[in-house]
């Protein structure tokens, strides 16, 4: 991977007011940082500037929080009451997360031992794979997936393990996935996928492509679960990312970084995923986090196979606008006003007149 | 059950802990969250008590743990050893730790 030198973090990119702090942010945006990127990080965050409640604010906002409570640990610039609110935060996140993974390993051994192939998705799978930690990034549902087939049999199976359908009020029933009580009399749930697009979306995966190469792993704090381990799965899974990153328009760093870590561990065939994206229309959509790793995160993949150019090569101009789009998620306190910014940015991930028509048609977006 | 608790009570340091897979953790910032599945009980470690679950990770004798706390901390053997086999009785009573035969390199 790239140091933080070279390309060069360009949160100016992004029109924010705090360029020092969000360059500290998307620093953090990694599993660790080499050496040049820690003395960067020293010297961003020197005193006195640094403006503390913003820096912590976009954190959370960004899911980054157990990530900074990881790089700025030990660091003697950081004032006391930061350091403090940190790891206070940190312990909060980690009061959720970790009986959630527990529950997620609970439901994942209730479907094993009723035959069901289930895959962990998400949440503490990618917390501990891509950071190694569970709590090193913060989820509210944590999620599995299941071939649409056994849909009806999983859910069965799961609410006589104590995991009951929860239908919120006024939800229309999903498509694409059912949430189930996670732990009694609390609000977290465990999301139970069969597809992984939104229709909304107008774009599918072959949930099968995630299940094979998948194999027995030690995974989730020391449990055996099934899991990409070759390809296919290890490629779907990606592809499975960006989709759901598209859907949310990447208004999380958290999941640009994701995809930036995943890349990096030398498991994904770039051939064999540009392969799988073209042939789903899906290569737009596969570009768009690595050029904004590679062009905020410094995040450029050694392999250049696994670069954005060779999945689409962005217009200067329309990567330009994408950036600022995003950027007002991550840096800007208010979201968009009115849709035609968000239809402008979904359509812009579509490939094939019948895709971006369908996105026009529904003017909800996707 | 996995630690008798004859085997709590006679602990030296010739004993070797792992994680319990029962167990579920977080180490983030200098502070180690840890969850026993089946109690549903939160624990928390820092400090000294955070580096003895990270040196756990991987099986070795307590007097291995002791000797590397010894050249990191500065503190009495004295007095670091009965602290030591104190967690390591905690750990393992609250079914967050259990012993091993071995090395497991």
């Amino acid at each position: 991977m790239a140091t933080a030198t070279d390309p060069p973090i360009a949160p100016g990119a992004t029109g924010t007011e705090r360029p020092r702090e969000a360059t500290a942010l998307l620093l953090c945006a990694r599993p660790r940082l080499d050496p040049a990127q820690a003395a960067h990080l020293h010297g961003l965050l020197a005193p006195p500037a640094t403006d503390w409640p913003w820096f912590l604010h976009h954190a959370a906002r960004n899911a980054l929080t157990p990530l900074l409570a990881r790089h700025l640990d030990g660091i003697d610039a950081i004032p006391r009451d930061v350091a403090e609110r940190l790891a206070s935060d940190t312990r909060r996140l980690s009061a959720r997360t970790l009986p959630l993974t527990a529950a997620l390993r609970k439901a994942l051994a209730a479907l094993d031992a009723a035959s069901i192939p289930a895959l962990p998705y998400k949440g503490p799978w990618l917390a501990e794979r891509l950071y190694g930690d569970l709590g090193a990034r913060p989820y509210r549902d944590a999620d599995l997936i299941v071939r649409p087939d056994d849909r009806e049999r999983a859910l069965a199976v799961l609410k006589e393990n104590g995991f009951p359908l929860v239908i919120e009020d006024n939800a229309t029933p999903s498509a694409y996935n059912a949430k189930v009580q996670a732990i009694p009399g609390r609000p977290e749930r465990l999301e139970i996928h069969w597809a992984i697009a939104s229709p909304r979306q107008a774009v599918s995966l072959p949930v099968d492509w995630l299940f094979e190469g998948t194999a027995p792993t030690t995974a989730l704090g020391g449990a055996t679960v099934l899991a990409p381990r070759q390809s296919p799965s290890l490629e779907a899974e990606v592809l499975a990312l960006c989709i759901h990153g598209e859907r949310h328009a990447w208004h999380r760093i958290i999941w640009v970084a994701d995809i930036a870590a995943l890349l990096a561990r030398g498991e994904i065939d770039g051939a064999r995923l540009l392969a799988m994206a073209e042939e789903r229309g899906l290569r737009r959509m596969t570009a768009l986090p690595m050029a904004l790793a590679e062009r905020l995160l410094g995040a450029v993949p050694d392999n250049p196979a696994l670069r954005s150019q060779a999945f689409h090569p962005w217009p200067k101009r329309q990567l330009d606008w994408i950036v600022a789009y995003i950027g007002r998620y991550w840096f800007h306190e208010h979201p968009h006003r009115g849709r035609w910014s968000s239809w402008r940015f979904h359509l812009g991930q579509r490939e094939g007149a019948g895709r971006r028509r369908w996105i026009l048609a529904n003017l909800r977006g996707a | 059950m996995k630690n008798p608790r004859s085997a709590i009570a006679s602990l030296t340091l010739d004993a070797v802990l792992v994680p319990s897979p029962d167990q579920v953790a977080s180490a983030m910032g200098g502070e180690v969250a840890l969850l026993n599945i089946d109690t549903g009980v939160y624990y928390g470690l820092d400090g000294v008590g955070a580096r003895v679950w990270d040196l756990i990770q991987q099986p070795r004798p307590l007097a291995e743990i002791r000797d590397i706390l010894l050249s990191e901390y500065e503190v009495p053997p004295a007095r670091l050893e009965p602290d030591l086999l104190a967690l390591a009785a905690s750990l393992l009573s609250e079914g967050l730790a259990e012993l091993t035969d071995g090395h497991g390199d």
